[in-house]
């Protein structure tokens, strides 16, 4: 399938992530300046240049385990803590929000916009920190260049691609129940009529051309009421994006919650490497680990986010979904084989000397969160 | 016009891919064969048609040497020669050609070898007795001559130069091919006993092509925008545009013997319309409905009259059924 998708799936995916903590952390009290640092870290784990440049480079997109190890990873690149079983639900959150945009997106274009949402958000969780706001503006120079260029058919295989790497994942989530945007098999609900696609017509016009250069219209019935759209959302560093896809759906009023099903009759899915892991995929994760590695801290300043309301919700969707979390604990990093790709062992290289400065600021920040 | 009937099960889901469904009739046999892409699995099932037995199996595409794993499949498309029924599959990587009920791998075709340069095949048809044309993503048509048996499967001409990006769908009649892009561009091919001639260059608007279908000389383009053309393939006019669907169209088929022409789209409906013939080809509706919360990929009729169809849809494992009252 596409080529260019991977950097679209795992900046939105990151976008929803950070959504998610933010309003977790904001729940669970955490003081403004630890929950700053939690998302200041991920945000500047997520856009490092040398990790996004290698997501940047043309290949498949990695399997779901691969990428939910990437996130795994990502989420504990702070001081913050998640169980298995809250990183579950985290992870499910994140793709059945994402499934649903891709789904439900006007167009294949608008994939683009929301991913753009993602980033304008971001972007402003970051606003107090000029250099993570830096590596920010970065990635969104290389979505441009990237994806603007592109036509719509290339477009049209990549919304197909995003489709099918979220196929056979129903999921149910209660603020989409609640919405009445997916149904109890967690399947979503398809809106007949509303909004067009940029550059659709609304339904029902059946234009005839005659010799005489004349043009005869038919009319049928369209089936729903549609509403034509006029205006484009914007594909520039700042701007109205008019879709609202991407943007943060959370709020107090409307808290995380997910409700979990095991699904009755499990399809078995085909996974593209099941059985032969992606070497690429393999090699951004040690590149990753290597980032996330020199910043991990001591015990006493990390803290424990749950994404249930209770500790005992907690434990016992962790009671109830063993799976996951062994399989979550499968792929395993070995920096030892970085040897294999001269590229990436360069840029860890490179990456582990700027860590070692920057573990001694870490230190600081951490007597700092201490206090708080 | 068309009541429902019971859906036959797939062993996976739907993928999201333009013109997932391929269905073969052989009367003789009264068997219907499907197949419907998932991933890198075609899902093939065969049913009698009273609908009283359904097997299914599923064909792997895997390829000699793969360090990531098997590539996704793009489609799977049953073609009838005369003489030989072969499986079609195409992927980002190369396209294979399987005996009729898909148990033998008879040809294998490599169309890129590296891991980060994508060049898959898309657009599958029959040209003459003996003629398969296969689009690919650089906008090339490949033609390959199928012998009556063996494995002795050769490719034959490239058709260059008339798109400039991928190719979407490739349909067929008689001497004619009709080839679609992904900006909307429409090529008209007229094969003479040797050689494949460009007739005519209908230039797209920039939405993609995603599927084509001729009847009669009739061109019929469906579009990403959700719009329908009708060309006259003989002069490469436009005789009717057609605000057919509100997303983007996966599929159109054409009953051969009654010009009935089925779409389907992402906006869960499916569309049945009646072709009409002329220097100036038109179009009209006959029947719609919707399949419900299920984006449409795949449809076609069963029988050459058009008095059945089936319809696949995205991340959805049944085959729906509707047949005419």
């Amino acid at each position: 399938m596409s080529m260019k998708t991977l950097p679209l799936l795992f900046i939105n995916l990151g976008g929803e992530m950070v959504y998610i903590l933010d309003q977790r952390l904001r729940a669970q009290n955490i003081p403004d300046s630890k929950a700053a640092k939690v998302l200041h870290d991920i945000v500047s784990t997520m856009f490092s240049k040398r990790f996004m440049e290698e997501l940047f480079k043309p290949q498949t997109l990695y399997s779901k385990k691969a990428m939910r190890t990437v996130f795994d990873r990502l989420a504990h690149a702070s001081i913050m803590r998640l169980n298995a079983a809250s990183m579950d639900k985290l992870y499910d959150l994140m793709t059945m929000a994402i499934k649903y945009q891709i789904s439900i997106c006007y167009r294949p274009k608008d994939i683009i916009l929301s991913t753009l949402n993602h980033m304008d958000a971001i972007r402003n969780y970051v606003e107090e920190a000029p250099s993570i706001k830096q590596q920010v503006d970065y990635i969104y120079r290389m979505l441009i260049e990237t994806y603007i260029p592109m036509s719509a058919g290339e477009c049209h295989l990549m919304r197909q691609t995003l489709l099918n790497f979220f196929q056979d994942m129903h999921i149910r989530v209660s603020i989409f129940l609640k919405d009445k945007v997916q149904n109890n098999n967690g399947r979503f609900i398809l809106p007949i009529g509303g909004p067009l696609p940029y550059g659709t017509e609304v339904p029902g016009t059946i234009r005839l051309f005659t010799d005489d250069g004349r043009t005869k219209n038919d009319q049928f019935p369209a089936g729903g009421s549609y509403i034509l759209s006029k205006k484009e959302g914007s594909f520039d560093m700042k701007g109205d994006r008019v879709t609202k896809f991407g943007t943060n759906m959370y709020s107090t009023s409307r808290p995380v919650e997910t409700t979990v099903i095991q699904p009755k009759n499990t399809i078995p899915s085909s996974d593209l490497d099941t059985s032969n892991p992606n070497p690429l995929a393999k090699a951004h994760l040690d590149l990753l680990s290597q980032l996330i590695g020199t910043k991990l801290m001591k015990d006493k300043s990390e803290f424990r986010l749950n994404l249930f309301k209770t500790d005992e919700e907690e434990s016992k969707a962790a009671a109830i979904r063993p799976i996951e979390t062994t399989e979550s604990q499968v792929v395993k990093i070995d920096a030892s084989k970085k040897a294999k790709n001269p590229e990436l062992s360069r840029i860890m290289g490179e990456l582990s000397v700027d860590n070692d400065d920057r573990s001694n600021d870490d230190g600081d920040d951490l007597l700092d969160l201490m206090d708080s | 016009m068309f009541r429902k009937e019971k859906p036959i099960s797939i062993k996976g889901s739907t993928s999201s891919l333009c013109n997932n469904l391929s269905v073969m009739t052989n009367a003789e046999k009264g068997l219907l064969s499907y197949a419907v892409v998932h991933k890198s699995i075609v899902n093939i099932i065969q049913a009698s048609t009273d609908g009283s037995s359904v097997t299914g199996k599923q064909l792997v595409y895997k390829e000699p040497t793969t360090s990531h794993g098997n590539p996704f499949v793009f489609q799977a498309k049953w073609i009838e020669l005369p003489q030989r029924t072969v499986l079609v599959l195409t992927s980002q990587r190369g396209i294979q050609i399987f005996d009729g009920d898909g148990s033998t791998m008879i040809y294998w075709h490599a169309l890129s070898d590296e891991p980060d340069r994508s060049c898959f095949g898309r657009g599958i048809t029959d040209m003459g007795d003996n003629l398969i044309c296969i689009g690919t993503e650089g906008g090339h048509i490949l033609i390959f001559n199928i012998p009556p048996k063996g494995t002795n499967v050769c490719l034959l001409d490239v058709l260059k130069g008339s798109h400039p990006c991928a190719i979407c769908d490739l349909a067929s009649e008689k001497n004619i091919l009709v080839s679609s892009d992904d900006q909307g561009n429409i090529a008209v091919w007229k094969f003479l006993g040797q050689q494949f001639h460009l007739v005519h260059k209908i230039a797209g608007g920039g939405a993609p092509c995603t599927s084509v279908s001729i009847w009669k000389d009739v061109v019929v383009g469906a579009y990403g925008t959700g719009h329908i053309r009708v060309y006259d393939a003989t002069s490469g006019r436009i005789g009717a545009e057609v605000t057919a669907h509100a997303r983007c169209i996966n599929s159109l088929h054409v009953a051969k013997k009654s010009g009935l022409l089925l779409s389907v789209s992402d906006d869960s409906f499916f569309r049945i319309w009646q072709l009409k013939e002329g220097s100036l080809p038109q179009i009209q509706h006959k029947y719609q409905e919707i399949v419900e919360d299920l984006q449409l990929v795949g449809g076609s009729f069963v029988d050459s009259q058009g008095r059945a169809l089936c319809l696949t849809g995205y991340d959805n494992s049944e085959i729906h059924f509707y047949v005419q009252n």
